[in-house]
């Protein structure tokens, strides 16, 4: 039994990763489970594939672009120009502020409320102890005046978008409650929506 | 929001320097609540991913998610999430969802190895599971199978695993994916405190003065973590001090105020200079009271070996050998000669790898020896072995290991250490772990707010599942061991089993499990909340050992990743929002979550799946006389002691294990549960045909409440409590031990933790119970003729060498290559690279390279090349001007894309003590494809 499936493996195991590379539609989790993976034709022992081209951004340069619509309400927008230039953002050099920062630049998305505002309490010491002065209160928020250095990684919760073809679609399907909100945040008004 | 631009401009000034700090703000004119009346639910959640474990609100609508944000009163993160935690939404809606079990078939429909996946009913998957397992367990017995479980599994559903093999199966073959991640920090952890898990908290970070990061790119890893290190630094920034010590420059680098780049493994020589430069040049900076009064200094074995077979192995390559010959023996190296003085070793001397089975071993040796061993490590020494970067002066490099030396010294300046793979995925990586504390409590900095040595994990429930529940080869539940005859007892009085069923023999871990399945001493594997055909390295030998062997193999998964591809059987799963369930993330909070909405197609939950299984195992097949191979007499028989306890000989080990008289007590519909559903207590609207081919009605009892209660049974009273299933579900977590309804933040400190303070021993005590009496001895060895010295309420400084890596680049391969992550995508991609705004930020797997040593080797950005080692070989893009910017001489490449298939050509070598792979480092050559 082992001897004839060790002969026999190599043969099958490429009949199976590359034998359903068709566009049948009988069931589409089923065909991606007979057909070498949903991000790699072929078999998966030999890695002599095909990778074609590097993805790159293809978006135009900032001012000139094309906004995306927000994912779904309140999810950060998608970074719709060319960043080139613009990153890395260091200790002393954070060029998204430059246009970002609201009322600076009329073609730009504007940094939102959220993000000049303070949500976590501070921790003090009280009896000697370090604790948190949240005041009992579930959702704490104060009004910074500046933006919150929490939020000075934009990259962590922005990204751009290469042209690369999508492998696998995706079946969510969002609501925006206020039609305003594919493109801004209402966010700070709503942080605490069904908190509790 | 209800202010224009036009207002704003003129209320303010325009502000232009592009910094942070003087950025104004818009006030909030007039908050509307104008979405209090929609129809959307919001319920409190967990993010699927990384170890931070941030909190995430979840709305769903008709029984789909429509949106997440982050809870702003989680915590963790305050309603601050990274891309892929706001993503969270999205990841269950990939298009090629599984939404049958699929089975390898013929023709005739029977299973074949070499059949095609043809979708099957859950009772046939059950059918074929039950027949492989006890064939396996026939031929083989309880070491004949295998799970590969996770440290993404639910704390419920590594329970329900632990229980099921261990107890049930009587095999300790189950090991998860964070032995891959975390096994090093845990050896770490038992050999200094004797018990598991951080000292500190998140809160760490707002508290401290200085962080450390070491081989842990936060900025991507630990985004919400790193924004917290970012305002901490930025609210403070001529106080406030982050240096990033990496191998390559990433993103955490931006942000520090100081990037040291150094070799890989180097790490070993940078911690023991800085304990040095303390012992020997800045005693005044010892925390004499500190260290007198809770320390002692150990030290152990060195010839180890890597982890790897021994070179006899019938399936190496001649090429493979290059490498492997050295677990046998290896010759000194220059460096060595220096590092390994101490034993007595020469340059050019062979070393045997006598120690390689007893690799933990270790003894109490004097302050003055510990003193003595690290003498070698001056500034001059370690910067020439260290300095990673070569276009970086040496005079350059010493200052700033210079400065380091000078942030941790520095009196009254707290700081925190971070890592995470970089010191885990290590081949000495217990050794760099134990080092970290060392340094912190030689400084007396550790266990105290805003100071301390902090292990971060990797996964959302490495620390909650893998490590509290015991999901290893090697555990049971609240750092209970296998081998310990007491914790067996324990075990198996609240598991209610006969005395004796527990197998005291350790089984296998994750690399074994695979080389088992080569070897054809595991013949059944069931893969569970991971991609380990994916995840491990120098994988061309279990994806064949897989497909080519007499075996039979299972992956339960929401998505046909690789792990799917090369199975038997799959089994199509519910994702973490179409189940119950809970996470423990790296700062020991416990945090909860409902079920928000029905699974898709015929998806079920993993502890269905296990519940169901057991369902097809009467105690008299399994609770027999068993072979253990290397167990003297084998497992007892306990069937007579089971049916004195009042079991029947034709109970199954669901009637046992998951549906007794303790768990049917916890009744369902429960107050808690109110306007929820839950899948596997009393089925759903899909009426999935289950594994009797009946209608799926549920199992009427609140298996996950019951679960909780029974597992937290384990920690009560000895240091790991645990709050109740509600009070989970009324908080954002809480952080263990939770005493009196409080929890804990800051371990081992008697102001904050009451175990500490009940041993009375003053402002600390390390009061974990694991290695706690030890033998005496010298550097060389321990010393029989002295008693074993006990160190109750104390914890360890570790005296361990530099040695070299087993694979370092030479003239044929001239590049070292490291793994990881990047921020966009979770481990191997199956859920993130389903999302098309991440797919499409990140869609390919690139070479980080130096542009100079591409250009040397007529490369340049976005070529195709090939990345070759002794192992195997990958295609790849050429990367230059990336996020990762490596110095000369070293390639990055994340494991994320299935095209890119780096674990080919990573090294399975693992640290010998934690067996945990290093990824991080081994030797390739790059050339155009």
């Amino acid at each position: 039994m082992y001897r004839k499936i060790l002969f026999t493996a190599m043969a099958f195991t490429a009949l199976i990763f590359t034998a359903c590379n068709s566009e049948t539609k009988e069931n589409d989790a089923d065909k991606n489970a007979t057909s070498g993976t949903a991000f790699r034709k072929g078999d998966l022992f030999s890695e002599d594939i095909n990778l074609g081209d590097k993805s790159i951004v293809t978006a135009n340069d900032a001012g000139n672009n094309e906004k995306i619509d927000r994912s779904f309400e309140n999810a950060p927008p998608l970074i719709s120009h060319k960043i080139e230039g613009f990153v890395p953002i260091t200790l002393k050099n954070n060029m998204c502020l430059s246009c970002h920062q609201p009322g600076v630049m009329e073609t730009a998305t504007d940094i939102p409320p959220t993000h000049f505002t303070k949500y976590r309490p501070d921790i003090k010491k009280v009896n000697g102890k370090y604790q948190y002065s949240d005041g009992g209160k579930l959702v704490v928020s104060e009004d910074l005046g500046k933006l919150n250095s929490a939020r000075y990684n934009c990259t962590q919760c922005h990204v751009i978008q290469t042209n690369a073809k999508l492998d696998v679609s995706n079946t969510f399907k969002a609501e925006f409650r206020n039609p305003a909100d594919k493109t801004k945040s209402d966010l700070k008004e709503n942080i605490d929506e069904g908190v509790k | 929001m209800g202010i224009s631009r036009r207002d704003f401009i003129k209320q303010s000034a325009v502000a232009t320097a592009a910094t942070a700090i003087g950025l104004s703000i818009p006030k909030e004119m007039n908050a509307a609540k104008e979405k209090a009346e929609s129809d959307w639910r919001w319920d409190k959640s967990v993010c699927r991913f990384c170890g931070t474990g941030c909190g995430i609100m979840v709305a769903t609508k008709n029984d789909k998610i429509v949106a997440v944000k982050g809870d702003p009163a989680a915590p963790v993160n305050r309603g601050l999430n990274c891309i892929k935690g706001y993503f969270n939404a999205k990841i269950m809606y990939g298009e090629d969802r599984l939404t049958k079990p699929l089975l390898r078939v013929n023709e005739a429909g029977e299973f074949a190895k070499n059949g095609k996946f043809k979708p099957v009913s859950w009772k046939r998957a059950f059918d074929e599971m039950e027949k492989h397992i006890k064939s396996s367990l026939k031929e083989l017995g309880p070491t004949g199978i295998g799970i590969f479980g996770s440290g993404q599994y639910t704390i419920q559903e590594g329970y329900a695993a632990v229980k099921l093999v261990k107890a049930g199966f009587r095999s300790n073959n189950i090991d998860p994916n964070a032995r891959h991640c975390m096994a090093s920090a845990v050896v770490g952890f038992i050999q200094t405190f004797g018990i598991d898990e951080p000292a500190g908290c998140y809160d760490d970070i707002e508290l401290t003065d200085t962080v450390i990061s070491w081989g842990a790119n936060m900025s991507e890893m630990h985004p919400i973590l790193w924004a917290r290190v970012s305002d901490r630094k930025l609210s403070n920034p001529d106080k406030v001090k982050v240096v990033n010590l990496t191998t390559f420059t990433n993103r955490t680098s931006d942000l520090a105020d100081t990037e040291i780049i150094f070799k890989p493994h180097t790490d070993l020589a940078i911690w023991n200079y800085l304990a040095r430069e303390i012992m020997y040049n800045h005693p005044e900076a010892i925390d004499e009271k500190f260290v007198n009064k809770y320390n002692v200094f150990a030290t152990g074995p060195v010839d180890t070996g890597y982890g790897m077979r021994m070179p006899d192995h019938a399936k190496f390559s001649e090429k493979e050998l290059e490498t492997v010959k050295k677990e046998a023996k290896k010759q000194i190296s220059e460096n060595e000669g220096v590092t390994l003085k101490y034993l007595d070793y020469k340059t050019g001397d062979t070393i045997e790898m006598k120690s390689r089975a007893s690799a933990m071993k270790h003894w109490i040796i004097s302050r003055e020896e510990f003193k003595k061993a690290l003498e070698p490590y001056t500034l001059d020494f370690v910067a020439k072995l260290a300095k990673g970067n070569p276009d970086e002066s040496i005079d350059d490099f010493k200052a700033k290991l210079k400065l380091l030396a000078d942030l941790y010294i520095e009196k009254g300046r707290k700081v925190v250490s971070f890592w995470t793979m970089g010191m885990n995925q290590h081949q000495r990586g217990s050794w760099v772990n134990e080092q970290s504390y060392m340094v912190h409590f030689l400084l007396g900095k550790q266990a105290k707010p805003g100071s301390g040595a902090f292990s971060l994990t990797g996964q959302p429930s490495a620390c909650g599942t893998a490590r509290e529940v015991g999901t290893f080869a090697h555990r049971l539940p609240a750092d209970l061991v296998v081998t310990n005859p007491k914790h067996r007892e324990i075990s198996e009085k609240i598991w209610k089993l006969p005395t004796g069923t527990l197998n005291p023999k350790v089984g296998s871990h994750v690399m074994k499990i695979h080389r088992d399945a080569e070897d054809g001493k595991i013949k059944f594997i069931w893969v569970q909340v991971n991609n380990p055909y994916q995840n491990t390295a120098n994988a061309n030998h279990w994806i064949k050992a897989a497909r080519e062997m007499d075996n039979f193999i299972v992956t339960s998964d929401p998505y046909p990743g690789i792990s799917a591809k090369v199975s038997d059987l799959i089994l199509p799963t519910a994702m973490i929002y179409e189940k119950w369930g809970s996470y423990g993330n790296a700062e020991r909070r416990t945090q909860h979550w409902k079920q928000q909405v029905t699974p898709i197609g015929d998806a079920m939950p993993d502890i269905w799946q296990m519940a169901e299984l057991a369902k097809r195992f009467k105690i008299r097949e399994v609770w027999g006389a068993q072979n253990i191979p290397g167990l003297e007499g084998g497992l007892p028989d306990v069937l007579s002691e089971a049916q004195a306890m009042g079991y029947s000989p034709n109970d199954t080990l669901y009637d046992v294990l998951f549906a007794n008289e303790e768990a049917k007590s916890y009744a369902w519909p429960d107050p808690i549960g109110e306007g929820f559903q839950n899948t596997e207590v009393e089925g759903d609207k899909r009426n999935v045909e289950g594994s009797d081919g009946q209608v799926w009605k549920g199992y009427n009892f609140f298996i996950h409440k019951y679960l909780w209660e029974e597992y937290r049974k384990f920690g009560l009273g000895h240091g790991h409590d645990l709050a109740d299933f509600d009070t989970y579900h009324k908080v954002r977590g809480l952080k263990w031990p939770v005493v009196d309804g409080k929890e804990t933040q800051w371990r081992f400190n008697s102001k904050y933790d009451p175990y500490a303070r009940k041993e009375g021993v003053g402002s600390f005590a390390f009061y974990g119970k694991a290695l706690k009496k030890m033998p005496q001895g010298s550097l060389k060895g321990p010393d029989k003729e002295k008693e074993k010295y006990d160190l109750t309420n104390k914890a360890k400084i570790f005296f361990r060498p530099y040695m070299d890596p087993v694979e370092m680049p030479d003239k044929n391969y001239p590049f070292w290559m490291s793994t990881g992550r990047v921020l966009e995508h979770w481990h191997s991609g199956t859920m993130t690279m389903r999302v098309p705004e991440l797919y499409r930020a990140v869609p390919e797997a690139l070479c980080y390279m130096n542009p100079k040593d591409a250009d040397k080797n007529g490369l340049k950005q976005g070529d195709t090349v090939w990345v070759e080692s002794r192992r195997g070989k990958v295609k790849a893009h050429v990367e230059t001007r990336g996020r990762n910017r490596p110095s000369k001489g070293l390639v990055f490449i994340p494991w994320f894309d299935e095209k890119v298939f780096v674990n080919k050509v990573a090294l399975d070598a693992t640290c010998p003590m934690s067996k945990q792979t290093d990824f991080k480092k081994c030797a390739v050559k790059v050339y155009k494809a």
